[in-house]
């Protein structure tokens, strides 16, 4: 496309001998020899032909800033005139004959139009500078469209202008917060030990509700986030060593804590959907009665767990689904939960 | 003989059905299968879907696109020469090991569960006459006691099917019974209580109505043949799902069968939601029904079932399989198996899983350990 521009812009120029030096050095492909002559003396009265080869090079080296200002130079010294006019024409809102303006012109607006398109593209966060170099993007978009020059490509390389604007904007990490409600089961590990240094080992699976909520900030790819919530439920155990001790067993023993930590997950799709990982710690308390057969006594475990859990969330606008399901850190028992959830 | 076919309504694991597609928008198991509530072999379109969207496209070198993947999509990566004969090969093994672990209890082996050849005879515009045979095999469970002779190579399914307007078909022969979500898991509660899973097919007639927003099955059947007469379950079933917001789905099934010892009356309601990009939420919700013969049996089972997906890139799946069952719905005890599992199609014909499945029991009287299990499976079909 470069090199069908620069031979356009030739044949619409006329030929300066003056250019001779250039024209060698992009024959030879050492455009940084152009570029170098340019920026040594930019205020140097070159010739046409001679703007056109450092353009040429300017973008081949991916000078594109250097290269609108080259292109803006070219306009304003040689079509001063229909310029004016058509930028009067559009802001009037007129019919725009394309006939009437000369294909070096266009060609020129062209330039620039894919300049100020590949120096978006060069962006890799969104600021005001991007909304700045845009405003002159669409601009010279707008006057190719009314000139009807390009057409098709003009509005593909727009398409590809805007993509990458969205990518921009939604690479931009922003604060959200929610709460939530999930049913949850949860174990806990306890042992029934007598007097004589025997015991036997109990498992308490509760079941209960977990309230909380969650603050993160997140991007189109990517969400961090601390979760917290207050769990409540009950739950029961038996020992199943009956040569141990006989029939101890205890049904809906309320149990309540707090289960908070952080999280890591990835979008997966355009509906917010995603999955991840959390590395939460659970605090439970229950107690345990002390069995009634004597010289046996209950020693429960630890109240406060870590958890490495699965997480994949799926959103509806503003409400979304949610599972979790982990596994306690150097213990056997595991945590799930399932429930839903409100951004505001 | 009857304790094999018992057995095997109980123990199998997979078949090749894959109802969260609805993720990619096919709301109908028709746009992909012969059979047009899904299950066995995969038509043309669902050939070529398995090749460009769903399949990964890491084995294959940057110039070959998506109109070449779509023509390696037939049987033996070519293009059909005709359109009246397709054929088709499908196997699928895993290694299953139970109570992972454990010193004492674990338990690790290889099944190779699945090995069909496949023919369909096809005629007619848009394949409106379509006879399917999948015939294969299919290994006895490990209940079996060593010595019983019975084969583990058999017809899985054998159907005609006669599509008289785009709308409406009708298909005879030995098929899956219409009930409910046609999940991979064949183990799931919401298959194996309403005896609908991987190797409870019967000689069938159904009627299939595709409407704009909805779809209707109706079956009636007289059991499998191959059963011995008192053992056959015979009877009718019916599901409907409807569209809405055009791209999910809701649906009730029910059914009703009976042999000469058991009666059962199963309903269920369920909704498939598409997430996009291949994302996606089953859910089943329903109760059958089981009546004995002397009534010392007679039970009211609940299930429940939710499978999500989640497709981060192309050929990847991340699922959670939660079930939820109660054998008996007066009595408070219920079992919850809960798994994370990964699917990920290599490529157009090779698909690899890996299931971890978790089970707790709740129960007002009792508190047990978990049990666990994990299955690694590989799929390849040409």
């Amino acid at each position: 496309m470069v090199l069908i521009t620069l031979f356009l812009s030739l044949f619409l120029f006329r030929a300066n001998a003056s250019s001779g030096d250039f024209k060698a050095a992009i024959r030879a492909k050492d455009y940084e020899k152009v570029s170098e002559t340019y920026r040594n003396n930019p205020e140097r009265k070159y010739s046409r032909e001679e703007l056109i080869f450092i353009s040429f090079a300017l973008r081949k080296l991916h000078f594109f800033r250097q290269d609108t200002q080259l292109n803006i130079r070219l306009v304003k010294q040689n079509y001063p005139k229909q310029h004016k006019k058509l930028l009067a024409a559009i802001q009037r809102a007129e019919t725009v004959d394309g006939d009437d303006y000369p294909e070096a012109l266009k060609v020129l607006y062209w330039n620039l139009f894919t300049s100020y398109g590949e120096i978006i593209k060069g962006y890799e966060k969104d600021s005001s500078l991007v909304t700045e170099d845009n405003k002159y993007f669409t601009l010279f978009g707008k006057i190719l469209s009314e000139l009807e020059f390009r057409e098709g490509k003009v509005d593909k390389y727009n398409d590809t202008i805007m993509a990458h604007r969205q990518y921009l904007t939604n690479k931009v990490y922003k604060f959200t917060r929610s709460w939530s409600l999930q049913y949850i089961s949860w174990q806990q590990s306890a042992s029934i030990q007598n007097n004589s240094g025997g015991k036997a080992g109990l498992i308490i699976t509760n079941k209960g509700y977990c309230v909380g909520g969650d603050a993160g900030y997140e991007n189109y790819r990517y969400r961090f986030f601390v979760d917290g919530c207050f769990l409540y439920g009950s739950g029961g155990v038996k020992n199943y060593d009956q040569d141990f001790i006989d029939n101890y067993q205890q049904s809906n023993l309320p149990a309540y804590g707090v289960k908070a930590g952080p999280g890591a997950s990835m979008i997966v799709s355009s509906s917010k959907s995603s999955i991840g990982i959390k590395l939460p710690m659970i605090y439970s308390v229950q107690k345990l009665t002390t069995p009634s057969d004597p010289g046996y006594s209950i020693k429960q475990g630890s109240s406060l767990t870590f958890v490495a859990s699965l997480y994949s969330r799926w959103q509806f606008n503003k409400w979304y689904f949610q599972t979790e399901f982990g596994q306690y850190i150097n213990k056997q028992q595991t945590f799930w939960g399932l429930g839903i959830g409100k951004e505001f | 003989m009857k304790i094999i076919f018992l057995l095997l309504t109980f123990i199998s694991f997979h078949a090749h059905s894959y109802s969260n597609f609805i993720g990619h928008g096919y709301t109908s198991c028709l746009n992909c299968h012969y059979n047009p509530f899904g299950g066995g072999p995969l038509n043309d379109y669902g050939r070529v879907v398995s090749a460009t969207a769903i399949g990964s496209t890491a084995l294959y070198p940057k110039s070959v696109d998506e109109e070449k993947l779509a023509y390696m999509s037939g049987f033996l990566f070519r293009k059909p020469t005709q359109n009246w004969l397709r054929t088709q090969i499908n196997y699928r093994g895993f290694r299953v090991v139970r109570n992972p672990g454990s010193s004492q209890n674990e338990e690790a082996k290889w099944i190779n569960m699945q090995l069909d050849g496949r023919i369909i005879l096809k005629f007619g515009e848009n394949d409106k006459f379509v006879s399917v045979l999948n015939y294969g095999y299919a290994p006895l469970p490990r209940e079996v006691p060593k010595g019983t002779k019975s084969s583990e190579w058999r017809s899985r399914e054998h159907y005609i099917g006669y599509r008289f307007t785009p709308k409406f078909g009708l298909y005879a022969g030995l098929m899956d019974k219409v009930f409910g979500i046609k999940v991979i898991e064949h183990i799931a509660f919401s298959r194996v209580s309403p005896q609908a899973t991987q190797n409870d097919q019967v000689h069938a007639l159904t009627a299939h109505v595709l409407g704009e927003k909805w779809e209707l099955g109706v079956q009636g059947f007289a059991g499998n043949l191959s059963q011995s007469s008192d053992l056959r379950m015979k009877g009718a079933s019916m599901m409907l799902e409807k569209t809405v917001y055009d791209i999910h789905r809701v649906g009730a099934s029910v059914m009703k069968s009976e042999n000469d010892y058991l009666k059962l009356l199963s309903y269920s309601t369920h909704a498939r939601l598409n997430l996009k990009e291949g994302s996606s939420i089953l859910g089943e919700i329903g109760q059958t029904n089981k009546k004995t013969g002397n009534g010392s049996d007679d039970t009211t089972a609940r299930f429940a079932l939710l499978q999500t997906y989640l497709r981060p890139w192309r050929g990847t799946y991340f699922l959670s399989n939660i079930e939820y069952f109660n054998r008996d719905i007066n009595q408070d005890d219920y079992t919850v198996r809960w798994g994370p599992g990964i699917q990920y199609f290599l490529s157009q014909r090779l698909e690899l899983r890996g299931d971890l499945y978790n089970t707790r029991s709740f129960s007002p009287n009792s508190s047990t350990r978990d049990s666990w299990m994990y299955l690694l499976q590989t799929h390849i079909w040409f």
